[in-house]
């Protein structure tokens, strides 16, 4: 008897402090912190190598399957496509010894005492390389900066640490992806033809509120905003009997599935963030 | 060694459902450290589980975007609720191991459902809940047993290895 007493107190004790967290977006005393400093590395360096094997999947397979298909095909078709260059080649020669004649046109361009090229234009070729956002760093990372893409916003840094931040998104299930058990916001979800939602901070509607409290982030987190950044558009609309207020859902513009590269602003319009000290 | 053991195992399981496994989507994603918290309790000693139990619940927690304290609540209740039950049924049953997973998953899936429903300060739609809380009971109750047998093997080969490393280092000892 005293023993089911125990374990009733415990549950009630139990959901009592889960219900005080509940409240709050971040998690108390930097345990979260802490949690991300000892998870994300593994987390980075195994999607490393997820990513790499999937590649290297990709080239073993399709790659290069396709391009020993491509070469037996050009292999074919180099006999006859020769020999029609080799008959265009006298005709082609001419034209262009007399265009090189009239434009008095040089092999080498002279340089300068300060190796530049004497006269004419120059041509920059541009090269093709990753985009240069995937190499910058940004330190100084910090909790309630907004996250944002061009397509609209992505979410709120709630927890930041030296060289790793955890990102609240707007949408709940990737946000909660370790978090199992979690409910399908997207279940609800209806796509079509819906009414844009922007952010515009100067007229600040009660439509964009709702949208944003979906996220269940203090005020001064929403505020952080800049201005003219797309949130999603009202793909449902669930109309109460009474009462002036309506459930909506909101479908984010952002394509949270081919997420790679955002963009943190570093410094947010509302400077009073909560969970700072 | 053995604490070891099972903290890698720990962080393993973590570090491979919230990477490889996210994009599978809730339905199927069901806590991997659930089966290993049945496991403790069926195999290990309370002293060797509990610290195991609390650093995987606060990792848990940390990096997920749950009300915070909810994995740890559940690993130690679903630990207490399985040494309970083991008093009263057979360990080596066939039966009653993917039985204890299953019930294990659903208690951890319900358990998170009920805090995403009511705890949180923005609710969820409880209709959503039904079909994850059944799609991840069915993929528990499925490959739970599995990861079990794994665990127990892994438990095995380093008691193989402990051993092995005591008779070399010292081979009058009897271990």
């Amino acid at each position: 008897m005293i023993l089911v007493a125990l374990v009733i107190v415990l549950v009630a004790v139990n959901i009592i402090l889960l219900t005080i967290t509940g409240k709050h977006a971040e998690t108390p005393s930097g345990l979260g912190r802490l949690a991300l400093v000892i998870v994300s590395p593994f987390q980075k360096q195994l999607t490393a190598f997820f990513q790499f094997c999937k590649e290297l999947y990709g080239i073993n397979t399709s790659f290069l399957v396709s391009k020993a298909e491509e070469n037996e095909r050009l292999k074919d078709g180099s006999g006859s496509k020769l020999a029609t260059a080799q008959s265009l080649q006298p005709k082609l020669s001419w034209p262009t010894n007399r265009l090189r004649h009239l434009i008095d046109f040089e092999d080498e361009v002279p340089l300068t005492d300060d190796r530049r090229p004497s006269g004419g234009p120059r041509i920059h070729l541009p090269g093709r390389r990753p985009s240069p956002w995937a190499r910058e760093l940004v330190n100084g990372v910090r909790q309630g900066a907004p996250v944002l893409v061009p397509e609209g916003i992505v979410g709120v840094v709630v927890e930041a640490s030296a060289r790793y931040a955890k990102v609240l998104l707007a949408d709940r299930s990737q946000q909660c992806r370790g978090c199992v058990g979690a409910a399908n916001p997207r279940a609800g979800h209806s796509q079509g033809a819906g009414v844009p939602i922007t952010v515009c901070l100067t007229t600040f509607c009660a439509s964009m509120k709702s949208a944003l409290a979906i996220w269940s982030l203090p005020p001064a987190w929403m505020a952080c905003f800049p201005k003219g950044f797309r949130v999603g558009r009202i793909s449902e609309i669930v109309r109460q009997n009474a009462g002036i207020f309506q459930k909506v859902s909101v479908t984010p513009y952002v394509d949270f599935e081919i997420l790679e590269e955002v963009f943190v602003v570093s410094e947010p319009a509302s400077e009073d963030l909560p969970g700072e000290s | 060694m053995i604490y070891g053991y099972h903290l890698i195992v720990c962080l393993f399981l973590i570090v491979f459902q919230s990477t490889i496994l996210a994009g599978a989507g809730p339905s199927f994603l069901y806590d991997l450290i659930a089966p290993f918290v049945v496991y403790l309790g069926v195999h290990r000693l309370t002293r060797e589980a509990i610290p195991v139990l609390i650093l995987g619940g606060l990792a848990m927690d940390g990096i997920s975007g749950c009300v915070f304290g909810v994995h740890l609540s559940v690993y130690l209740w679903m630990f207490f609720g399985v040494r309970w039950a083991i008093q009263f049924l057979h360990v080596g049953n066939v039966i009653f191991l993917p039985l204890l997973v299953t019930a294990g998953v659903l208690f951890e899936s319900l358990v998170v459902a009920f805090s995403a429903v009511v705890l949180e300060s923005s609710p969820w739609p409880v209709e959503s809940i039904f079909s994850v809380v059944s799609g991840q009971m069915l993929w528990g109750g499925i490959t739970g047993p599995f990861l079990m047998m794994l665990f127990i093997r892994g438990q095995k080969s380093v008691d193989r290895a402990r051993k092995s490393f005591v008779q070399k280092k010292d081979p009058l000892r009897i271990p």
